[in-house]
């Protein structure tokens, strides 16, 4: 396989955490596309430069995350406060109404958070442990405990799901 | 813990289908530091048509006159590849996308700092070296008392002349900083503040 046919393999393999890194920081469809797009920009110039040396999944996160936070003030809409939350598009191919409802409600939760507690959250949901999370995001394990139990706090508060037990 | 009861659900996520990976690589970048990089290479390219016109108008309609004018020009012309080179440098350093987040934000707040410093310093000396460069171009091209810095019928003393243009630069020089300093403040200021506000709530 060529080189460009790995990264893309590698891509199309991972491209659900991207899709949810564009979820996170862009709100309206076309915003999320365009970060999407700039996502795999940004991967396939660093590919090269990929040795392996860290995890895959690890070099990933930090260059979606990176473009997608470095990125925030051209989403104009991200600094403003929006009453309507686009609902990603992924959410349609759930037929269970309720899941496609609690996930909705989720997402808009997340999008309340501040922008780093977002990654922080991301990271919890994908199972990461805290010294992963280290890896990824540079903020120390002490931190992260801390701004992982204020950010629950704040997703029971204002997740209204039967699952969240509100 | 409640959210847990979440993580199945959103890792079960299916993804939707997306356009084709292999066109999108081969795409340009729309990043911010892309962007400023093309803006910065449109101005280059906008300085040296600019300039080189004027210069090549001069040596061929005034060939040996006025020879101080293509030489401004080629003088601020070799200023701006100066300042183009160290700007074009910053921003290849702006930052570092396979670095930890909090690195690469540190980064990119130091280095967008030295950018509108230089972008701010280098703007507002420009003020002074065209307004020196006017000074000394009337004073060897027209007569004495025939030229804005001395005053017709007068006999002016080299301190009255120099008085003059020192108030030329505090005129010009003063308020350019500010509305240098302000315009920056409005391309950038928003991005820099955001960027220090998220490293701040990564501490």
């Amino acid at each position: 396989m060529t080189d460009s046919g790995n990264f893309l393999s590698l891509v199309e393999k991972h491209k659900g955490i991207l899709i949810k890194v564009c979820s996170l920081y862009a709100r309206r469809q076309d915003e999320r596309d365009d970060l999407f797009q700039e996502i795999v920009i940004q991967l396939w110039k660093a590919w090269p430069s990929f040795e392996g040396r860290s995890q895959y999944s690890t070099w990933l996160y930090r260059i979606a995350l990176n473009t997608a936070i470095s990125g925030l003030r051209k989403r104009k809409t991200d600094l403003v406060y929006m009453d309507h939350f686009e609902v990603p598009d992924h959410a349609d191919y759930y037929t269970d109404h309720t899941r496609e409802e609690q996930l909705q409600s989720l997402y808009a939760a997340i999008h309340e958070l501040p922008e780093i507690d977002r990654a922080v959250v991301m990271l919890y949901l994908e199972d990461h442990s805290y010294e992963e999370m280290e890896d990824i995001l540079g903020i120390n394990q002490g931190t992260l405990r801390v701004k992982m139990n204020r950010a629950k706090e704040k997703l029971k508060k204002s997740i209204k799901s039967p699952l969240y037990g509100a | 813990m409640e959210l847990d009861n979440l993580k199945k659900m959103w890792q079960d996520q299916e993804a939707p289908a997306t356009p084709a990976l292999e066109q999108m690589i081969s795409r340009k970048s729309n990043g911010p530091v892309a962007k400023m990089k093309r803006n910065l290479i449109l101005e280059l390219i906008v300085v040296i048509l600019g300039f080189g016109s004027v210069i090549v108008f001069y040596l061929m309609k005034f060939p040996m006159k006025f020879w101080s004018v293509p030489f401004l020009y080629a003088t601020l012309m070799l200023l701006f590849f100066i300042y183009f080179y160290f700007k074009y440098r910053l921003l290849n350093d702006i930052d570092c996308m396979t670095c930890q987040v909090k690195n690469n934000l540190s980064k990119q707040v130091s280095t967008l700092e030295k950018y509108t410093r230089l972008y701010l310093w280098a703007g507002t000396a420009l003020v002074p070296v065209v307004i020196l460069f006017f000074f000394f171009f009337e004073l060897n091209h027209f007569p004495e008392g025939n030229n804005f810095f001395t005053l017709p019928s007068e006999k002016i003393s080299v301190f009255r002349s120099f008085g003059l243009l020192f108030l030329l630069l505090l005129a010009f020089t003063f308020p350019m900083y500010y509305a240098n300093k302000w315009y920056i403040r409005k391309l950038y200021g928003k991005q820099i503040d955001k960027l220090k506000q998220m490293l701040e709530q990564m501490d």
